[in-house]
């Protein structure tokens, strides 16, 4: 039952903040500061062929994209086929865009916007200069006509990691590991190396962020220390699940632009349970007090894909349980050890 | 543990409702773009450039920014000082803080861009009257082309709920 609550409320989670996400995602906003010039800031104006348009860069945690705003003043209507654009950066460099509609029709007099993405993030690492190219055309012009923009990089501002850098801000973390070091009355009802099972979300705002967290270390108990449950028989095996509810403050830093560092901390609920071992239920013994989790790690994230982005990495624990006693012994103490981390990024 | 638990769930998206909440900018609704073409000024979107600020009493104020390209062959003088927001008709200043901001007219040649930064600020009672429903303001920037005067005009919105 409780597992059953919180799968549900995780996926609770993930369909809210998703839906956050994805919605802020419609029309990307955010400008790319560094390309945008001291006269034209921003954007790009121009008029060919009978159509105003204004061309601007912009971005999100997922992709650099090229926003078309255009306003038609011919008596026809204009057919733009994004996927015939051209990206060309001053080194030569040349990219299709990846775009979310293959046709673009704006009827005479109307005006439309429309945007199409770079394939890579890392398109822009080094790079001074950016000529768009989109072609357009209408019934009676069928070709000859595009809306074209030239940017170039702003010497004085240098490269912004949010730029060169696809992250996700909201992050699934699933991990295994196990455990290396406990301490205190931990260690004492520990029998052996716990392995140890992770799940958790964090979501960011730039560096900032916060996670939730659920650590588990399922492993055996010292039956020399802890008492069996009420009706079981002295010296039978039992097993010990201990782990951690947490939540709190995530701060992560970028050591390239796919390498990732992150550190965790925040307080939860410590919960520690005895049971006879190779029975999920019957009698057991639980105890329940306040613990603090930190983590360091970092992971690589993998190029995005249409269905999100993953990621790789390494986390070392810390668990502290600051007080519980499980069938008269202490259960308090620190836990320590590392995870292998599966990321999935929206 | 098994109602504590959920509840804290639910209570952790409700916080993270707020966290990404909190990253959206309060805004004057613009929910329309105007990229437009006053003469041979081409005028792009206008857009928020700072987040709504309040002030004293029931007032707010903003920055808003836009670019303008002149594609004519003459040049025009866009007259930043002379810009104003007009608010149930009442005639309040535009104080430009970027590109307009001199008291003499900018000058914008043939084929040359400029990107304009504007500041806004109302009070709720500048036409004698609390702010209670919400309403259209007009931004307008005069100009002139070979001595004829002409004005770019944006409208934006203004939401009750921002001025209390």
């Amino acid at each position: 039952m409780r597992s059953i609550n919180f799968l549900a409320t995780i996926i609770f989670i993930a369909v809210i903040s998703t839906g956050c996400i994805t919605g802020r995602m419609q029309l990307p906003s955010e400008e790319i500061d560094e390309w945008s010039s001291p006269e034209s800031g921003p954007n790009q104006l121009g008029e060919t062929c009978g159509l105003v348009y204004q061309v601007s860069l912009r971005r999100s945690a997922a992709a650099d994209y090229v926003v078309f705003f255009s306003r038609n003043t011919t008596k026809e209507t204009v057919f733009f086929k994004p996927k015939d654009g051209k990206l060309e950066f001053g080194d030569g460099k040349e990219r299709t865009p990846n775009v979310y509609a293959q046709e673009i029709t704006i009827p005479a007099g109307q005006k439309g916007v429309f945007f199409v993405s770079f394939p890579e993030k890392s398109d822009f690492i080094g790079q001074t200069g950016l000529t768009v190219e989109i072609p357009f055309h209408t019934q009676s012009k069928m070709e000859g006509c595009a809306i074209s923009a030239h940017f170039n990089k702003d010497p004085k501002k240098p490269e912004g990691e949010a730029t060169i850098s696809d992250r996700s801000d909201f992050l699934f973390d699933l991990s295994l590991g196990s455990n290396l070091l406990k301490t205190g009355g931990a260690s004492k009802i520990t029998s052996g190396k716990p392995l140890a099972v992770g799940l958790s979300v964090a979501a960011y705002s730039k560096h900032d962020g916060f996670f939730f967290d659920f650590t588990i270390e399922p492993g055996k108990a010292n039956t020399s220390v802890v008492a069996p449950p009420a009706g079981v028989a002295a010296g039978t095996a039992l097993e010990l699940d201990s782990g951690i509810i947490a939540m709190g403050y995530s701060y992560r830093t970028y050591l390239s632009h796919r390498w990732t560092m992150n550190f965790d901390f925040g307080p939860g609920v410590f919960i520690s349970n005895v049971n006879v071992a190779g029975q999920s239920s019957g009698n057991s013994v639980q105890a329940v007090s306040f613990g603090l989790e930190q983590r360091v790690g970092a992971y690589y994230l993998f190029p995005r894909s249409v269905a999100g982005q993953f990621g790789l990495g390494l986390t070392l624990y810390n668990l502290i349980n600051t007080a519980g006693k499980l069938s008269g012994a202490s259960s308090s103490g620190d836990s320590a050890g590392f995870l292998v981390n599966i990321k999935f990024g929206l | 543990m098994t109602l504590k638990q959920p509840i804290a769930c639910v209570l952790l998206s409700f916080a993270m409702i707020l966290f990404l909440d909190s990253c959206a900018h309060p805004s004057w609704l613009n929910p329309e773009y105007v990229l437009d073409k006053f003469g041979n000024l081409i005028v792009s979107n206008i857009e928020q450039a700072s987040l709504l600020k309040k002030t004293s009493g029931h007032g707010v104020s903003s920055v808003f920014k836009f670019t303008v390209k002149n594609t004519g062959k003459d040049p025009v003088s866009i007259k930043g000082e002379k810009s104003e927001i007009t608010f149930r008709s009442t005639k309040i200043p535009l104080k430009c803080i970027k590109s307009l901001d001199k008291s003499a007219p900018f000058v914008l040649a043939h084929d040359a861009t400029v990107h304009v930064e504007c500041a806004i600020s109302i009070k709720a009672d500048a036409s004698n009257q609390l702010i209670n429903r919400d309403t259209v303001a007009a931004l307008n920037v005069p100009y002139e082309i070979a001595k004829t005067q002409n004005t770019i005009q944006f409208k934006i919105y203004l939401r009750a709920e921002d001025f209390k």
